[in-house]
């Protein structure tokens, strides 16, 4: 024991010693199972998300098709139709938006800190392995006839068990991302000078730690309630969905998001070549959009909760920290008069726009009177609500793809094609519009409710418009697709480390990053754009 | 390789980031909080709508008996002090009194367990029923986040004695305690809101 | 005085209160009087609204409270702050994992086995509980291996000579006890010829395995995380393809399966259900 007694001295004595030859770094499946390495982590979360989360955005095509003209065009049999409509925005949130942009916060986060490593990196392993399987057996709880509505008992006891793995998994995920950022920054890089980025991931992080634990409880309580009689109406299995609901209507639906304006602002500092003037307002609207985002108050709500003031309030104060991080990236490119344009920043501008339509939507939704509420239906109920949960995931999903594309020769081996890169977000955020326009249209003025069991809520005609608006994201998912396939390649010349003239210190990192990220040791950090001050020192 | 070093001692490990699993611990701890704040206010407002409506929370037949609740929450305060013994016996490098108070602490929660088991025993609730639902879903669930207390504890109190944390750097055990407390305040929740004002 | 992490957390302590005591308000059928008084002392006079939503903004705001002390009192984890704490001019780094480490794998494997169990039946889950205390226990012990001393080679020795005594034996009695299960099982599934052909197949395979070992005692790292990723798919199919079948019927008259299970809540069929978007 007296080796293992050996307390931790100091750096001096430690690097003193000679240890001996370091362990083999693994390859092929060991090197994929058993990495944890951050930037591995990462890759496996944003393929994973692509690969199950693509499908399910086919099924959202499948059901804009189904409210085209639901009495001659049956896409779907009644007896699915509901299940499949639960795995369309379950999966829209679960299995594409939330690890996507955990992938990208994954690869990315630790890097612009400044760390070698992410906080827990067994953690965040496990994390990723956690949320696959959990998606995994979630659908196939629906191929043996669980989930939401399902007729299998095994199979509703499945999906809500796969959930509370997925949540958790999340949840561990958000606790290493957050601990990252709060607690593994390099010297000199205090909270202030945190890339906006990383403290938007740490914002999103908190709120997540806040919020799905009361998702995970639901989960819980719901699997004793359907194990054991369904006492309650939350364990039916028709009961499931509705005490749900509240993941994906606003304020909650927008903790998905928070990252899109950290991603936005981080681009446009550094595309304008500029250092960011209004750095503080835009940090601090960042914390305020995450802290108007808690919505898991609205857990099983009443009427009078969803007319409550305070939904009102939420609602409209949401758009206020969208429209000044927007500003404070215009202020960025006026204030340097120059903007080096390109897919990362079409991303970017995309992203938010889709989210500045989204929380608009939010708003007005939000005031007592706009929204028509039928008889016999509540208050959020209506199609309205699609449309801002379609938008917001849109932007989370833009963001996303916009990350990879930006960081590309971090989180892959090379560069992102630029061309197609500047179709995909023009598409993305087409798309975006054309297919959630409709439906607040269509909450506005139409029959507001999704209440029909063969999908044709809205008005028949912006169903159509909805279902070509799909069509245009998955196009724009495509062309996404294509632009970052070189990413899987290794290029022919040497990748540079920065290609954009970044200020932040992830493009100190060679591309791709070795483990350990950074070669040699990182000078102390002396303001929010270390790089600037280093090519100011030369 | 010649004698001297094959004899010579390994260089001591590089010292660890601080705070870094105390950050961690304490997101997790809250984390746990919130998921049992979500339960526990479904189980008020359920039963207040029963009551408000003039019926019974608990079914005929039925009751929870105050005294292992008592003795539980008595057991969940006195793991408290133990477990504060603990730290500040790591901190002192008194490593005999640092195992005594861990094994202490570690007895308590086992206690508890057992007494809530005791409850489940005495309260005849059948669990297909809306309180039955709620009281095993919250009860078990503190069960569980007990057991992950321990272990993490456990766990640390297995590092502590393989020598990572001693006077200088007890972080390992502090963050142990964080979660212990955030149980402790968990269950003084459940007591009132579920063994005492049933 | 105090950063932007404990501002950040402060900020929404005081929204969470704000937000509590509004909607305990507006969702409060009592008087003025008592509707704000209730959420001002937690319930105790008056009442509080909607619960859950009250209880739910009341935990937010204490528990960001409580994180923002909490992050302020480590001065926001600041890099010089922790420097100071470890007595260095700089703070240390986090180093970058460079060896395999499968436990990750294994518990989130065991974690799915724990949920199909949860639908399936208690042999899943005791097989993902069983899992995930072997996953604790040797994660636990890795990680303090990996801070035993600052050469790895020794902190693999160490955690070897630590764990070796307790992972061989019980290696070998889960594998005997795995083995003796699976073939019990064929065993009673087959007629009488296959049993005797399985009783000279079995021992043969397990020649082949032993000789294998013997010729090749030392896996490749990949070979290794291959038959993981066998063992562990293979775990979960099967559970999922139980919780297909349904429970097996055991002797007696053969009923039709049933998708439901006694004492389940009624399921409805799907031409009932609302939809309702939103909410």
């Amino acid at each position: 024991m007296a080796v293992t007694e050996t307390p931790p001295e100091t750096v001096e004595t430690a690097s003193a010693a000679a240890p001996s030859a370091p362990h083999p770094q693994p390859g092929g499946l060991a090197a994929v199972l058993g990495s944890g390495d951050h930037k591995v982590i990462g890759r496996l979360y944003i393929v994973a998300a692509l690969l199950l989360g693509l499908p399910v955005l086919g099924l959202g095509l499948a059901f804009g098709v189904e409210g085209f003209e639901p009495e001659t065009l049956d896409v779907f049999s009644s007896d699915v139709a509901y299940q499949l409509f639960t795995l369309l925005r379950v999966g829209t949130l679960f299995l594409l938006a939330f690890p996507l942009i955990i992938g990208v916060a994954m690869v990315v986060v630790p890097l612009q800190v400044g760390s070698r490593s992410i906080a827990f990196p067994r953690a965040a392993a496990a994390s990723f392995w956690g949320w696959f399987l959990g998606s995994i057996l979630l659908i196939a709880s629906y191929a043996i006839n669980g989930g939401p509505g399902g007729g299998s008992a095994n199979g509703v006891n499945l999906w809500i068990a796969a959930m509370g793995l997925i949540v958790a998994s999340v949840l561990l995920a958000a606790v290493c991302l957050a601990t990252t950022v709060l607690a593994l920054r390099t010297d000199g890089l205090s909270l202030e000078r945190t890339p906006l980025f990383a403290w938007s991931v740490a914002i999103a992080s908190i709120m997540w730690v806040f919020t799905l634990p009361v998702l995970g409880g639901m989960l819980v309580l719901m699997y004793v309630d359907h194990r054991h009689g369904g006492a309650l109406a939350l364990g039916g299995s028709a009961g499931i969905y509705p005490a749900l609901a509240w993941i994906f209507r606003n304020p909650q639906i927008y903790v998905l998001a928070v990252p899109v304006l950290g991603f936005a602002a981080d681009v446009f500092a550094t595309a304008s070549g500029s250092r960011q003037r209004m750095r503080g307002l835009v940090q601090g609207a960042i914390g305020v959009f995450g802290a108007v985002s808690f919505g898991a108050f609205l857990a099983i709500p009443s009427t009078d909760a969803l007319d409550s003031l305070l939904v009102v309030v939420l609602g409209i104060a949401a758009v206020v920290p969208v429209l000044v991080v927007a500003g404070g990236a215009l202020d960025a490119v006026r204030g340097s008069g120059s903007l080096k344009a390109g897919p990362g920043v079409a991303y970017a501008a995309a992203g938010i726009l889709m989210l500045v339509v989204g929380t608009l939507a939010g708003a007005i939704g939000s005031i007592p009177g706009v929204l028509e509420v039928p008889e016999g239906s509540s208050a959020s109920s209506n199609i309205f609500f699609l449309g801002i949960t379609h938008a917001v995931v849109v932007a989370a999903v833009i963001a996303a793809l916009g990350g990879i594309t930006w960081w590309a020769s971090k989180v892959g081996r090379g560069p992102a094609a630029s061309s197609v890169g500047l179709v995909a977000p023009l598409l993305l955020l087409v798309g975006g519009i054309v297919m959630t326009v409709p439906d607040f249209v269509s909450g506005i003025v139409g029959d507001g409710v999704e209440t029909q069991g063969d999908y044709a809520g809205g008005i028949a005609a912006a169903n159509v418009v909805v279902a070509i608006g799909v069509a245009i994201v998955a196009l724009g998912l495509l062309a996404a697709a294509v632009s970052l396939l070189p990413l899987l390649r290794r290029p022919d010349d040497e990748v540079p480390a920065d290609p954009w003239g970044g200020q932040t210190l992830e493009w100190l990192a060679p591309s791709p990053p070795p483990v350990g990220n950074f070669e040699g040791e990182l000078a102390v950090v002396a303001s929010a754009e270390p790089l600037y001050d280093l090519r100011e020192e030369k | 390789m010649s004698d001297a070093a094959a004899l010579a001692l390994p260089p001591a490990a590089p010292p660890a980031r601080p705070r870094v699993l105390l950050v961690g611990t304490a997101l997790a701890a809250v984390a746990t909080l919130m998921a049992f704040a979500g339960v526990i206010g479904l189980y008020l407002a359920e039963r207040a709508s029963v009551l408000s409506q003039g019926g019974t929370w608990l079914p005929e037949g039925t009751s929870i008996p105050l005294t292992p609740g008592g003795i539980a929450m008595a057991t969940m305060l006195l793991s408290a002090v133990t477990m504060w013994w603990a730290v500040d016996a790591v901190g002192r490098n008194d490593r005999p009194a640092a195992y005594l108070a861990l094994a202490l602490t570690m007895m308590f929660g086992l206690a508890v367990i057992n007494a809530i088991s005791f409850l489940y025993t005495q309260m005849e609730l059948p669990v297909a029923s809306v309180p039955g639902v709620f009281i095993y879903t919250i009860t078990g669930g503190f069960i569980a986040t007990l057991v992950a207390a321990m272990a993490y504890a456990a766990v640390m109190t297995f590092r502590t004695l393989g020598g990572e944390y001693h006077g200088r750097d007890r972080e390992g055990l502090v963050a142990a305690a964080l979660f212990w407390y955030a149980n402790i305040a968990v269950f003084a929740v459940i007591w009132y809101a579920i063994f005492v004002t049933k | 005085m105090f950063k932007s992490g404990s501002k950040f957390l402060f900020g929404l302590a005081a929204i969470g209160f704000v937000a509590a005591i509004a909607y305990a308000v507006a969702t409060s059928d009592q008087g003025p009087i008592d509707s704000v008084l209730g959420p001002l002392t937690l319930g105790y006079k008056g009442g509080v609204g909607d619960h859950v939503g009250y209880s739910i903004l009341v935990s937010l705001s204490f528990l960001s409270l409580f994180l923002g002390i909490f992050l302020s009192s480590l001065r926001d984890a600041d890099p010089e702050a922790e420097a100071q704490l470890v007595g260095l001019e700089t703070v240390p780094e986090a180093p970058a994992p460079t060896t395999a480490n499968y436990w990750p794998v294994i518990g989130a494997f065991s974690a799915a086995a724990l949920v199909i169990g949860l639908a399936v039946g208690p042999v899943m889950f005791v097989i993902g509980a069983i899992g995930l205390t072997i996953t604790i226990v040797e994660w636990a012990a890795r990680a303090w291996a990996d801070r035993a001393t600052g050469d790895p080679a020794v902190n693999d020795a160490i955690r070897n000579r630590f764990m070796y005594p307790v992972e061989i034996p019980g290696l070998a009695v889960l594998g005997i006890a795995g083995i003796v299960l699976a073939v019990s099982r064929i065993l009673l599934a087959l007629p009488k010829i296959g049993s005797y052909l399985v009783f000279g197949i079995v021992p043969a395979i397990f020649l082949a395995v032993g000789y294998l070992v013997i010729a090749k005692p030392k896996l490749s790292q990949n070979a290794i995380a291959a038959m993981l990723l066998v063992g562990g798919i293979a775990i979960l199919g099967g559970g999922v393809a139980a919780a297909i079948a349904g429970e097996r019927e055991h002797g007696g008259d053969h009923e039709e399966e049933h998708s439901g299970e006694e004492g389940l809540a009624p399921l409805p069929g799907p031409a009932e259900l609302v939809i309702t978007v939103g909410n």
